[in-house]
């Protein structure tokens, strides 16, 4: 029998890779080069060398127009601000340029805004957010949430409001989601996402996540893609190719997916990124060619940013009119690795000019005789604490018959709002905005941490507050009991009668994989009658499904193990994949604070 | 400052061991690799910005624990949390080659695991291992003793030795 130090050195020398310290620090050097690359391009000074670097191809866009573009008519929207997609240090996040902070004027001296000039709009955290539009009415910007790390780019469909607040995930299936477009009444969201079991389609959804319907399947295009809407609502635009083998072409389908037809039938070039004018008159894509566009119900094709000699992979694309109708803007960004900006053509004009830093974008449209809101400071918030909180999320509890409300929030700096992972809980007992006991921080939480649920789990008349958090491909629920008293909050530990001695960390559950695992929990009763709380996690196994439900009895800080059955049972009778806890959906609690303290439970 | 040939010099002799301690205490090579990489970048930068550090290893290991603890990682753990809570109760008895160190460490609160880490794969002195970790040595040592205890019994080891690191 080994004695630990010997199980530790076997183990430390089995888990010790070898490793060449030359290859190791060239890697290093590569990361601290690429880290120190993108601060630089972060703050200051960045705009002369975006524009250095740009300088030849910047000329192509500028001089060799060989087109007259045909004006737009009179939008009846006006632009707002700008939402882009900007890579930072840690990823990608959405970033918002305020109208007022952009320059319009063409000139030659003009630069493109970096993040100096903008709002945060979602976390950089560890994921990438991209892929923006902005609802008709200009409140809530959908975008797709990438895991980072995920190679096949599982992105999931969420939104948030403008002014940085309600944001909400949107939904997760199908999978590989992207590509938002908001419909003209603002009552869909089209997007692309892969189609079971292979290949992908277009799908339509309301906006709460409701309603999900398949509108455009790969039987009719191999791999459509970027769905655009005619200004009237009546039809989408998209590209996609014929077959596997083809080049992609724009099609033409009406709203519920029938009537496809080709709108370009080119056999040797690409047609990609469609964008419906304003007016309706024009389709706006990119090519090989360029930046081009075609009248929407069929003829010649127009290029209007000619992209001879830039290389194909660095090729402008992503136009997109501006609400107003005056602007065409595309991305472009011909020199790896500096990031890539956001370029405006004036509708009728021939010189292309810089307005801002960012790859994906969308324009906020300010509706005609509406009044859109526009981007504020960030949340703060005063709950008698000393300093001002932000992120701040709620649920209503119950105290012994008193109404109140748990938060999760973080305390802002003179930095602004940190991570997540400084998150803390706080309780106020009576519903008078005032918090009454906090705990904290939670350095579980990170990537986003939200009250989520206070169900009484153990019908003591006192509820528990359930923290979510948000990781790459899952989420996890965290326990914590309020005293009889509300006046302390504290972790619930789980204890297993069966593994005496066994330290275990506060109860921690996740819903993680949600392609192979499903997993709910739930409030039931065993046999004896106790209240319970009852976790079913499974995982797909072909036709079968492995479910283990572990039934746990609350009493103040701690859950005891009383149950821990372990089955197989047909995929049939598996629990729907659950994202809630008794009853209560996850990410159901309203960030948009106070108007989620809503009366307390009854 | 720490310039370049001491960032070779720490990579011939620590990095691989670092690699392997992380590696024990987050049970994920890739990560555990990727964690202590941007550890010791970010110990790079912030020496070249005049802000020093006493022990480099030290400092490199609690910054990557703590990295392997943060963000897409995170996905990692919550699936060992989703494991450990659902897995069968243990058949009583390991045998040696059942011995699984990992396995036992993910089962210790994260502050004891981290001692164990700093303190007996990275063989820090009990202050060095406090300081490392922003708490008292009398923390750090109680840490341990849990630590020492749990890990005992979770393995089914000897005791024989655990005067060796009794640190009283």
């Amino acid at each position: 029998m080994p004695t630990l130090e010997e199980a530790m050195r076997d183990a430390l020398r089995r888990h010790t890779p070898a490793r060449d310290a030359g290859e190791v620090f060239d890697r290093l050097a590569d990361r601290r080069r690429r880290r120190a690359l993108t601060r630089k391009l972060g703050t200051i000074g960045l705009v002369v060398v975006v524009l250095g670097g740009t300088v030849g191809a910047f000329a192509l866009l500028g001089h060799a127009f060989g087109t007259e573009p045909q004006p737009l008519q009179a939008s009846t929207a006006g632009n707002g601000a700008l939402v882009v997609s900007l890579q930072t240090e840690d990823g990608f996040a959405l970033y918002v340029l305020p109208p007022e902070k952009q320059d319009l004027a063409p000139a030659a001296s003009a630069v493109a805004a970096n993040r100096d000039s903008m709002r945060y709009l979602t976390d950089a955290g560890s994921e990438a957010d991209a892929e923006p539009a902005v609802s008709p009415d200009g409140t809530t910007v959908a975008f797709v949430r990438h895991a980072r790390d995920l190679a096949d780019g599982q992105g999931v469909l969420s939104t948030i409001g403008i002014d940085g607040t309600r944001e909400s995930l949107v939904t997760r299936a199908p999978a590989q989601a992207a590509d938002p477009a908001w419909s003209p009444d603002g009552q869909w969201i089209a997007f692309g996402a892969a189609d079971e079991p292979e290949g992908r389609a277009l799908y339509v959804i309301r906006p709460d996540g409701s309603d999900l319907r398949r509108v455009v399947t790969s039987d009719i295009s191999s791999n459509p893609q970027s769905p655009a809407w005619s200004p009237d609502g009546s039809r989408i635009v998209f590209s996609g190719s014929a077959s596997v083998d083809e080049t992609a072409d724009l099609w033409l389908a009406d709203a519920d997916g029938s009537g496809v037809r080709n709108l370009t039938s080119t056999t040797d070039v690409d047609e990609t990124d469609p964008a419906w004018s304003p007016d309706g008159a024009w389709i706006a894509y990119a090519t090989p060619d360029g930046i081009a566009q075609i009248p929407a119900d069929g003829g010649d094709a127009q290029v209007l940013v000619p992209a001879s000699g830039v290389p194909s992979d660095r090729l402008p694309a992503q136009p997109a009119w501006s609400p107003d109708g005056r602007y065409l803007a595309f991305a472009f960004g011909p020199t790896e690795p500096l990031p890539p900006v956001v370029y405006v053509l004036p509708v009728g004009g021939t010189t292309a000019f810089p307005l801002s830093q960012g790859w994906e974008f969308a324009w906020q449209p300010i509706p005609d005789g509406g009044v859109a809101p526009l981007p504020s400071v960030e949340h703060q918030l005063d709950l008698g604490l000393g300093y001002d909180v932000c992120r701040v999320s709620s649920m209503p509890i119950n105290t012994n018959g008193v109404r109140g409300a748990a938060y999760v929030f973080t305390k802002r700096t003179s930095n602004g709002c940190p991570n997540h992972g400084e998150g803390l809980v706080g309780v106020d007992v009576d519903n008078d905005l005032v918090l009454d006991t906090t705990y904290g921080p939670l350095d579980d939480c990170f990537l986003r941490c939200e009250a989520f649920a206070a169900p009484d789990v153990n019908a003591d008349g006192v509820s528990e507050i359930a923290v979510s958090t948000e990781g790459a491909d899952g989420y996890g629920v965290w326990l914590f009991a309020i005293s009889a008293n509300g006046l302390t909050i504290d972790p619930i530990n789980v204890e297993d009668p069966q593994r005496t001695g066994v330290v275990l960390d506060p109860l921690e559950f996740a819903w993680v994989d949600v392609a192979t695992h499903f997993a709910g929990a739930r409030c039931g009763t065993l046999d004896s009658g106790q209240p319970a709380l009852i976790i079913d996690a499974g995982e797909k196994q072909g036709a079968d499904a492995d479910l283990r439900s572990t039934s746990l009895v609350l009493d103040g800080t701690t859950a005891t193990i009383i149950d821990n059955v372990h089955r197989s049972i047909p995929m049939s009778e598996a629990p729907v994949p659950g994202h809630e806890l008794c009853g209560t959906p996850l990410y159901n609690s309203a960030a948009a604070f106070p108007e989620s303290v809503e009366p307390g439970m009854g | 400052v720490i310039d370049e040939s001491d960032i070779r010099a720490f990579l011939g002799e620590r990095y691989a061991g670092l690699v392997g301690a992380v590696t024990l205490a987050c049970g994920d090579a890739t990560l555990a690799e990727d964690a202590v990489q941007e550890a010791i970048v970010r110990a790079w930068e912030r020496s070249e910005r005049d802000e020093p550090i006493e022990r480099l290893d030290a400092w490199v290991a609690t910054v990557a624990l703590n990295l392997t603890r943060s963000g897409v990682r995170r996905r990692l753990a919550e699936r060992r949390a989703r494991k450990r809570l659902v897995e069968d109760t243990p058949v009583a008895g390991p045998t040696p080659d059942r011995v699984d160190v990992s396995r036992a460490l993910a089962t210790l609160p994260r502050r004891q695991r981290d001692a164990v880490v700093l303190r007996y794969f990275l063989e820090l002195s009990t202050t060095e291992t406090a300081e490392a970790m922003g708490t008292s040595e009398g923390t750090v040592k109680s840490q341990l003793s849990k630590a020492r205890a749990h890990l005992e019994s979770a393995l089914a080891l000897d005791t024989d030795e655990e005067e060796h690191h009794a640190d009283a």
